[in-house]
């Protein structure tokens, strides 16, 4: 027989132990403990920010938000005001941001001297398509056509685009490299915004325009312009008879992504929350009818498969940048 | 043209509720965030998206719309009042406002200038409805090179108007314009004059500038001239009347028709707001009698200035209705208001949606009223913050400073360059250079240069295409021609002085 005091020490130890275990299960369960900052770098009515207000949104909707986010927005600086930012709250699971490829771009050319190895990139969200535009009167039929008279001569076209450097602008220079055009003579002329490019097109100040295809579409539609060619990397359903740069023969695919990075060295528990959290977020159909109304798709791509697309995507850039002497000294 | 009918379609669903409540709320909101300087229309718009959410299309389109015309009617008061315009299409309003406030005619101004808005607010709207389309097609034609034409005719037309020393004025116009190539540069991406400050990236703030040499430059004046005098302590400027006598109306109506039309027109442009108060009271001054008044207190000026910014509402909502394509600003965070409704923004848009469409067309008109009616007799409210000594009044306008910028981007940094230019604004009046000088140059500078520079790309026979194109070229030709007319004028006018004195 146990002694007495034996019995209740053990049933003591045995309570112990149980508070102990459950309260090591409660501090796993527990993150976030309080609301989480989401840091779109942009400004109210931008993109960024529409993503931001999509999250929200649909994690509210669909009863999985744990803790209210706070939005705070850092537009401006190019992106740059996010990134800082978050370097500066290295170590915190409190705070996600979202940003495109800027993140990359801005480090190769110097605007900034920190780059995606200084956050933690958490996933890629949703991706834009970018087009070759043309009017419905022009004499240009297919994109083959452009890339012809590009051969003969780089700086026989000349584009318009949103603003550089970007997709836009990525959209002319990838698919000429790979044709074999001197790509850093293209005459790229950048806008305002998109809105003002396609004005410029409309206009007939500028021949072809490389832009977003959700810029695009509803001009198509209307019979005011033509769509050449989609950056996806199978045709897009709205467009079955435009053939994407594959179709061409031109191996190159381009997305327009935004994704969500968090601080370097950011709690592991946080990290893996977000993770989690986002992959179920993307299958939700709150969400995905929110893609559907901002002509966005789908492209989740999670922790570590994110950074390597980074990381290949650098090197593209930075061969890409290096001839036409847009990146920063030392960074060749 | 069926319009008749879908216009009292859309009356009678813009009046039903509780559309009329969101146009009212709209129309409020809008005057705040016109009276203080900062944050505009366009963020505000933004701001207002996740509340929209849960209303329907046309209960939150009519409240944006409210917002939008809110904010061009409210530029006018703090201009007038307190020499702070909160946008840059208010700076003129200012220019002459200020010192006729100081007349004791700040009531007067306020008035003329809520009449003025109104009268050009509305007018627009009658041409949205009736001339959209070709005007649609028309704001198509303005290329790089027509764009560039037009901001160098109106910076030219604003520059010949500097009255005192030619070359100070022009110094200030050519410092406005090295501050506006601060920031990141449009066609490399690449940041110039920046020193390392990441915010300088998106470059400075034509409203932090504007607040910091005409507010701040103000209040710091008022602190020097007044140093060590005891008889300043209670200095006031005074209410003085509000009602506008037979002859102030006869001078302000002119001008408020012209400028109505200058700024429909110029509103089909980008930046069109600005251009149009700049280029419509330049041109009342140059038709006018008595010029010379013009800066000392021209009711003729401030007029021509708000019915102008008012019309260009109409003018900007022209590319975004008929063809989908916003300009930068308010209109852009339209479009995708518009996209978030479902409403797939374009060409078609007019048709597809027409119902709703012409809902918004009749809440513009139904702003309009509702903003006459609220703001006249508010003027007689607002006309009291004369009546506070200027000791107490220039500390407030101080805060009323360094809020407006910090809400721009609320970034400190703006607050520190509000008040760096407020510093250069002092030293401007004290050298005698034109804070306005400056302030134009910043403002057309960016556009004059970005649009300079895509011309240039985009031509095949290099600066001629400023020549081959022909809207350019008239705007070309009507530069030189005023050129020349000041220049002879100028000549004869120096005789004319000399006689007198």
């Amino acid at each position: 027989m146990l002694s007495k005091t034996f019995r209740v020490a053990l049933a003591i130890l045995a309570a112990t132990t149980l508070v102990l275990v459950s309260e090591q299960v409660n501090a796993q369960q527990a993150y976030p403990t309080k609301p989480v900052q989401l840091v779109p770098a942009g400004s109210p009515g931008g993109g960024l920010d529409i993503h931001a207000r999509a999250i929200e949104q649909a994690l509210t909707v669909e009863k999985m938000l744990d803790k209210p986010f706070t939005v705070l927005h850092k537009g401006g600086g190019g992106g740059n005001l996010l990134t800082s930012y978050l370097v500066n709250q290295k170590g915190n699971g409190y705070v996600i941001g979202i940003n495109s490829n800027r993140v990359l771009l801005n480090e190769l050319m110097g605007t900034i001297e920190y780059g995606y190895k200084d956050l933690t990139p958490i996933a890629r969200l949703t991706t834009e398509y970018e087009c070759w535009a043309v009017r419905a009167d022009s004499k240009y039929k297919t994109a083959l056509e452009v890339m012809a008279d590009l051969k003969k001569d780089p700086t026989s076209v000349t584009f318009g685009v949103g603003t550089v450097p970007s997709d836009d602008q990525f959209n002319i220079l990838l698919p000429a490299k790979k044709n074999g055009v001197d790509y850093s003579k293209i005459k790229i002329v950048a806008f305002d915004a998109g809105g003002d490019a396609m004005a410029k097109l409309l206009g007939g100040h500028v021949p072809v325009l490389s832009t977003g295809f959700s810029e695009a579409i509803t001009q198509a539609e209307a019979g005011k312009v033509r769509i050449l060619s989609v950056s996806s990397p199978t045709k897009l359903d709205r467009v079955p008879k435009v053939p994407c740069w594959k179709d061409l023969g031109i191996d190159v695919a381009i997305y327009h992504w935004r994704g969500i990075y968090g601080p370097q060295d950011m709690p592991k528990e946080a990290y893996g929350y977000w993770i989690k959290k986002f992959a179920a977020l993307v299958k939700t159909k709150t969400w995905k009818g929110s893609l559907e109304k901002f002509e966005l798709f789908d492209a989740f791509l999670p922790g570590e498969e994110f950074k390597e697309m980074l990381a290949k995507d650098n090197e593209i850039y930075r061969e890409l940048l290096g001839p036409m002497g847009m990146l920063k000294k030392g960074k060749k | 043209m069926d319009a008749i009918p879908l216009l009292m379609n859309g009356f009678s669903q813009a009046l039903t509720a509780p559309n009329p409540l969101s146009a009212l709320i709209g129309c409020f909101l809008g005057t705040v965030v016109g009276v203080l300087p900062g944050i505009g229309p366009s963020t505000t718009v933004a701001l207002m998206i996740p509340i929209s959410f849960a209303m329907n299309p046309a209960t939150a389109l009519i409240m944006m719309m409210g917002v939008y015309c809110g904010a061009m009617y409210g530029g006018a008061i703090t201009s007038i009042l307190i020499n702070v315009p909160g946008e840059a299409s208010s700076v003129m309003t200012a220019v002459d406002g200020y010192p006729l406030a100081k007349q004791g005619r700040g009531g007067v101004a306020m008035v003329l200038c809520q009449v003025g808005s109104f009268i050009g607010g509305t007018l627009s709207i009658v041409g949205l409805m009736i001339v959209a389309l070709p005007l649609a097609n028309l704001a198509l034609q303005f290329g790089p090179a027509e764009n560039f034409s037009v901001m160098f005719f109106a910076l030219i037309l604003a520059a010949t108007l500097i009255s005192e020393s030619m070359l100070r004025g022009i110094t200030a116009l050519i410092l406005g314009l090295i501050l506006a190539s601060i920031g990141t540069d449009l066609q490399t991406g690449i940041g110039r004059l920046t020193m390392g400050v990441p915010e300088l990236l998106d470059g400075i703030d034509n409203v932090v500038v504007i607040i910091g040499v005409f507010g701040v430059g103000e209040v710091l004046w008022y602190a020097v001239s007044t140093y060590g005098k005891a008889e300043a302590t209670l200095e006031r400027i005074g209410a003085g009347r509000w009602i506008p006598n037979r002859k102030e109306w006869r001078a302000g109506l002119g001008p408020i028709f012209r400028g109505s039309l200058t700024g429909f027109l110029t509103g089909l442009l980008a930046a069109g707001s600005v251009l149009g108060s700049f280029l419509s009271y330049s041109f009342e001054k140059r038709l006018s009698k008595h010029p010379e008044q013009f800066g000392k207190g021209a009711l003729e000026g401030i007029t021509a200035c708000e019915s102008a910014n008012n019309a260009s509402t109409g003018g900007a909502l022209i590319p975004l209705l008929t063809l989908g394509i916003p300009h930068s600003g308010t209109t852009a965070v339209l479009l995708t208001v518009l996209t978030m409704y479902g409403l797939k923004p374009g060409p078609q848009m007019m048709i597809d949606q027409a119902p709703l469409m012409w809902t918004v067309i009749a809440s513009l008109y139904i702003a309009n009223v509702i903003l006459i009616v609220m703001n006249l007799p508010a003027v007689g409210v607002f006309i009291k913050i004369l009546d506070v000594p200027l000791k107490f009044l220039m500390p407030i306008i101080l805060v009323f400073a360094s809020v407006g910028a910090f809400s721009i981007n609320s970034s400190l940094t703006d607050v520190v360059l509000v008040l760096l230019f407020g510093v250069i604004g002092f030293f401007m009046r004290w050298s005698g250079f034109t804070p306005v000088a400056l302030v134009l140059g910043m403002v057309l500078g960016e556009r004059l240069e970005q649009s300079l520079r895509q011309a240039l790309m985009i031509s095949s026979n290099g600066g001629l295409i400023f020549l081959t194109k022909p809207i350019s070229l008239v705007f070309l030709l009507l530069t030189a021609a005023i050129v020349a007319v000041d220049l002879l004028t100028r000549k004869k006018g120096r005789v004319a002085d000399d006689s007198e004195g």
